[in-house]
C-alpha cells in the first residue's frame, strides 16, 4: 500500500491502515520527540498525540511533500509545544515550591556532578550533559540541529520539514554549533 | 603558520566533524604535539561531540499501539459526550434567543416611537441682539453656531433668516 492509498483509507477511519501508517513511521516519530523532549515517558505520549492528529487530519494532506515529511512537521511542532507548556508549569511550579530560592536560575549544567573526569566519562552523566547542552539551544537552532544531527535528515529536507529556506537551516545549524561549542568548552574546562 | 590555542577553540567541532581543511590540519597537529591542555580539550571534546551525532539508542515501549488506541476511544467518548451537551445546550437556545430576539425588537420600537416633541432643540433667543427666531434649531446648531466662519454659506443662510424677522 502506497502512502496515498494509506492515507485515503485512514481518511475513512480504517483502523487496519492506520495501524500499519503506526508501525511504519512509530520509530521516526518517537525518536524526534525523545530527541526533542529528552523524557521516555514524554516523548511517547506526545509521539501518540502526534499519531491522534494524523487520525484526525489525514483528510487535510495535499500531497504537496513526502507523507514522511508530513509526520516529521507535526512531530516537531508538537515536541516543541510540549516543551513550551512544560517551562512555563515547570517555572509555576518553581516560584510555588521555593520563594526566593536563586538555585532556579542557575546554569543548565548546575544539575551534573562535574568534579572528576571519570564522573563525566560515566554515560549516564554524559548523557545529561549532551541533554543539558541541547536544551540550552534557542528551540528553533534545536529542532534544526535535532533532525540533522540525530535524525539525519538532509538541509533540503529539513528546509521542508519546517517550512524555511535552505539558508535559514544552514544558518540555525551553523549557530547551533558555534553555541554548543562554546558551551561544551566552558564545562569541559570546568572539570 | 602554527595555530594558537583560541584557534584551537574555535575550530572544535570543524575537528571532531572531521571537516578542517587539510592545511590547518597540520598547523593543527603542530600545535597539538606541544600544547598538552589542548590536545585534552580535543580528545574530550570529540568523545562528547560524536555522542551527541549518535543520539541515544531508545525504542517506544510495546504497549504503545494499546495505549494509542485507548486514548483514541477516550477522545471519540468526550467527542459524542460533548455533542449531546451541545445538542441539548442548542435546543434550550433557540427558544430563548428568539424570546429575547422579540422583547428587544418591542422595547426599541417602543423608544423610537416615543421621542419627546421638544427634545434636543432649543431656541435662539437672547444670543443674537434683536433675533427672535420661532424655529426651533436643534442643539447641535446652536452650540457651534457662533463658530460659522464669516461668509460662508452656513453663515449667510443664518444672517439672512436673522435679518428678514428683523
Ligand atoms: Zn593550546
Amino acid at each position: 500500500m502506497n502512502d496515498q492509498e494509506l492515507l485515503q483509507k485512514i481518511t475513512a477511519k480504517d483502523q487496519n491502515a492506520f495501524k500499519e501508517l503506526v508501525d511504519r513511521f512509530q520509530s521516526l516519530v518517537f525518536h524526534t520527540c525523545f530527541n526533542l523532549i529528552g523524557n521516555r515517558e514524554h516523548a511517547e505520549d506526545v509521539a501518540q498525540e502526534v499519531f491522534l492528529q494524523i487520525y484526525k487530519t489525514a483528510k487535510k494532506f495535499r500531497h504537496e511533500c513526502k507523507l514522511s515529511t508530513w509526520i516529521y512537521r507535526i512531530s516537531v511542532n508538537r515536541a516543541l509545544n510540549f516543551i513550551r507548556d512544560n517551562r512555563k508549569f515547570r517555572w509555576l511550579q518553581s516560584i510555588d515550591s521555593f520563594p526566593g530560592d536563586e538555585t532556579r536560575i542557575t546554569p543548565a549544567f548546575s544539575s551534573l556532578n562535574l568534579n572528576s573526569h571519570d564522573a563525566l566519562m560515566r554515560e549516564n552523566e554524559r548523557k545529561e550533559l549532551i541533554r543539558s547542552l541541547l536544551d540550552s539551544l534557542p528551540e528553533k537552532q534545536k529542532a534544526a540541529f535535532i533532525l540533522h544531527k540525530m535524525s539525519g535528515l538532509s538541509y533540503q529536507e529539513i528546509a521542508e520539514v519546517l517550512e524555511v529556506s535552505l539558508s535559514t537551516v544552514e544558518a540555525r545549524i551553523h549557530r547551533a554549533k558555534i553555541n554548543l561549542q562554546k558551551a561544551l568548552i566552558s564545562c569541559l574546562k570546568k572539570i | 603558520m602554527v595555530m594558537d590555542c583560541i584557534a584551537v577553540e574555535k575550530s572544535l567541532v570543524a575537528i571532531a566533524e572531521n571537516s578542517i581543511p587539510e592545511r590547518r590540519l597540520k598547523e593543527l597537529r603542530l600545535h597539538l604535539e606541544s600544547c598538552s591542555n589542548c590536545s585534552l580539550l580535543v580528545k574530550r571534546f570529540t568523545k562528547i561531540w560524536q555522542k551527541i551525532g549518535r543520539g541515544e539508542q531508545i525504542e517506544p515501549s510495546s504497549s504503545f499501539w494499546i495505549e494509542l488506541q485507548q486514548k483514541m476511544s477516550a477522545r471519540e467518548e468526550r467527542k459524542f459526550w460533548l455533542a449531546d451537551v451541545f445538542i441539548g445546550a442548542r435546543r434550550l437556545f433557540r427558544p430563548a434567543a428568539l424570546v429575547f430576539t422579540l422583547i428587544a425588537g418591542i422595547f426599541a420600537g417602543y423608544q423610537i416611537g416615543n421621542v419627546p416633541q421638544d427634545s434636543g432643540t432649543a431656541r435662539i433667543e437672547g444670543k443674537i441682539s434683536g433675533a427672535n427666531l420661532e424655529e426651533p434649531i436643534s442643539a447641535p446648531y446652536f452650540e457651534s453656531f457662533e463658530d460659522y466662519p464669516k461668509g460662508s454659506v452656513t453663515d449667510f443662510y443664518l444672517s439672512s433668516k436673522i435679518d428678514k424677522k428683523e
